[in-house]
């Protein structure tokens, strides 16, 4: 297996659009990378410019320390998959999983063998004789993959490979590649918008954003410590909470105001804030999960919201509630007793809230 | 759940056919039943010839007996046989070139794209004539461009030669038709999806290989299609003969060669037998000789289907 380096990857196209700006990363022997960001961010641009699809126009792109800029797709080691699998449909799923040996001379027993030991491993023994029209969603997914297994690449490239599957084949299919990952040992990097799958699969994810790079860091680093406003809105499900603030200082504590809530701020996270370089107003970022009934607790951060509506998910609950400007959502127990249109006392957890320059957008607390 | 339609719904749709199936039947399925009672009748000496189809007599399998045992008609067919070999191939194969050429990123590709569809549109005798235009020897285009390098063409013409005439109508007739087969072409390589040969490039497969692996085996249904409309066109072939092969250059169907005792005309192809039939007013071999057409006709696209393994 290989390790990729990405320094300053560009893409402009003709015309001038920038799709991806200076991008940097690295993506360790064996690691599981997920590019993650919303539609047209520029990850797949990404994606196709380290498969060789689109060209480089600056930066450079390493595999195991060999720069690889200007070599073609095929002598990269590359394997992809396609969002839409790019099956041969006119081969079998045995001469798709096989046209690339095929290609490239390999004795027919070698190849039949390489087949049918993917086709073991990803349940597909059965179907080899089998057209891709004649298979299902799910199918075609892991012929697509076991087409890419067969080559034994240094570096496996997925672009949105689950997209076009429902919901449940999604799941099953996501654990299905995470236990693939392990069992081949493999450095692999995957495209998605999907911020669950970046999160349930990603040894470490990037989140691009207008073809820049916003921030790259494993999982639970990432939804505990997010760089900026947008890294913190993307991943987490329901999204963060953003409420804009303004800055009071008193006793070493910060109290933020708004028509919505008043918040006291102190404690261990807050302490090493430099209250002087903290701007007038900032946005002030609650993650569903963190706020909670109050129950007559004697708090300075409970407020009072209005439930304006609950959407039952079974084992939890998402309530949305409504402050003096502001909707906000709350990831409650289930159990909870919750009437809609009444106003109830909810508190947050303030060390667990984050806080973003209104300008920048960057995170303040990150700066500790 | 009851899926069988009702009365109503069954007038209303045999209504809404009813246009098409009124033209079908009074234009192409009766005289298709026609020309089958045709081919079993003969006119004799006792047809009353102001009244010619209604005193033709019945003859049996006599008119497809007497085609079995016609020189000109197997001359007509072999010749038919060689027209659909210059003519198919090349015309898949200009087609397709044409097709992948203009499927690239060019400057003015509509225009070509355009362009080289137009002569399809024009008549096959407009265009006929003109080719005898520019392949007159010494006032002819051709002949003037070719003096340009020191050659010129025969004094007798490529149309007037034996061998040659043949070839060049079916040349004249690939040019024409090369636009037809290149905008089927490239709609259905248009067609392929992008991720496919993004795929093969990953997979290591050289331009040859794609063409050889993915385009071509994808296009088979436009092969197919192609052959079979050819084969239909070599069968039907008239008025390219007749536009190209006139008296001046040797005669209807000419120019003439000797063949098994019997002068026969080297662009006889077997459409224009069939209307030297119909003009010495033998009707019945005429229709006789439509159905073997026909039938050869039929024989030959379901062994194409069969070769190309075509599925839909």
């Amino acid at each position: 297996m290989a390790q990729l380096e990405i320094k300053n990857l560009t893409k402009i196209y003709d015309g001038g659009v920038c799709a991806v700006n200076s991008a940097c990363f690295d993506v360790a022997d064996k690691e599981f990378v997920v590019l993650v960001g919303p539609s047209g961010c520029g990850k797949s641009t990404l994606l196709r410019m380290i498969a060789g699809l689109e060209s480089i126009s600056k930066g450079d792109l390493m595999i195991d320390g060999k720069r690889v800029n200007d070599l073609p797709s095929k002598d990269r080691d590359i394997a992809m998959v396609f969002q839409n699998y790019a099956l041969y449909p006119h081969l079998t799923v045995y001469e798709n999983m096989a046209f690339s040996l095929k290609l490239r001379n390999y004795p027919s027993n070698e190849i039949k063998t390489r087949v049918e030991e993917a086709a073991k491993i990803l349940g597909l023994t059965e179907y080899l004789a089998r057209k891709p029209k004649a298979l299902s969603g799910g199918q075609r997914q892991r012929v697509a993959v076991g087409r890419a297994i067969v080559r034994r690449p240094k570096v496996f490239l997925f672009d949105e490979p689950l997209s076009n599957l429902d919901a449940k084949m999604r799941v099953q299919t996501r654990v299905e590649l995470v236990k693939l990952h392990r069992q081949l040992q493999a450095t692999m990097v995957y495209v998605t918008h999907d911020q669950v799958e970046a999160m349930t699969m990603a040894d470490k994810i990037v989140v691009v954003k207008g073809g820049e790079i916003q921030q790259v860091a494993p999982p639970l680093e990432l939804y505990k410590n997010p760089a900026n406003k947008f890294v913190a809105g993307f991943i987490g499900s329901p999204a963060m909470n953003f409420i804009n603030c303004k800055v009071a200082k008193e006793n070493n504590q910060i109290i933020l105001n708004s028509p919505a809530l008043t918040a006291h701020l102190m404690g261990e996270k807050f302490s090493s804030l430099d209250l002087s370089s903290l701007p007038a107003e900032v946005v002030l970022g609650i993650r569903p999960e963190d706020i909670s009934l109050a129950n007559g607790q004697d708090n300075k951060n409970v407020f009072s919201a209005t439930v304006e509506l609950i959407e039952q998910m079974g084992n939890e609950i998402f309530a949305q509630l409504s402050l003096a400007d502001k909707e906000i959502t709350a990831r409650l127990p289930a159990d909870i007793k919750l009437t809609i249109g009444e106003k109830s006392q909810f508190i947050f957890n303030k060390e667990k809230c984050h806080l973003f320059d209104p300008t920048t957008e960057k995170s303040l607390i990150s700066k500790i | 759940m009851n899926n069988k339609p009702n009365l109503r719904e069954s007038l209303i749709s045999y209504l809404f056919l009813a246009p098409f199936l009124l033209v079908f039947t009074v234009f192409l399925g009766y005289p298709m039943l026609y020309s089958l009672y045709l081919s079993f009748r003969s006119t004799s000496f006792s047809t009353d010839w102001y009244n010619i189809f209604n005193s033709m007599e019945f003859v049996g399998l006599a008119n497809y007996q007497s085609l079995l045992f016609d020189t000109r008609f197997w001359w007509s067919l072999g010749l038919t046989l060689l027209y659909a070999v210059l003519t198919i191939p090349s015309s898949i194969a200009l087609g397709l070139w044409l097709a992948l050429l203009l499927n690239n990123k060019l400057k003015g590709a509509a225009f070509f794209r355009s362009a080289f569809y137009l002569p399809n549109i024009l008549d096959m005798y407009v265009v006929g004539t003109i080719w005898v235009l520019i392949l007159s020897p010494n006032y002819g285009l051709l002949d003037i461009l070719l003096s340009k390098i020191g050659l010129h063409l025969p004094q007798s013409g490529l149309l007037a030669n034996p061998y040659t005439a043949l070839a060049t109508i079916a040349t004249v007739v690939v040019l024409k038709g090369a636009g037809f087969g290149m905008i089927l072409f490239l709609s259905a390589i248009q067609n392929i999806s992008e991720s496919i040969y993004e795929a093969a490039d990953i997979d290591g497969a050289s331009w040859w290989q794609k063409l050889r692996y993915i385009t071509l085996p994808l296009l088979k249904p436009i092969i197919l299609f192609m052959i079979i409309t050819g084969t239909m066109s070599a069968l039907n072939a008239f008025t390219e003969v007749y536009a190209m092969a006139s008296s001046k250059y040797g005669g209807f169907g000419g120019p003439y060669i000797q063949f098994q005792g019997e002068s026969v005309g080297v662009t006889s192809l077997s459409g224009l037998y069939l209307y030297q039939l119909f003009e010495r007013a033998e009707y019945g071999k005429t229709a006789a000789f439509s159905y073997l057409l026909m039938i050869i006709a039929l024989i030959i696209s379901f062994a194409n289907a069969k070769l190309l393994k075509v599925e839909k």
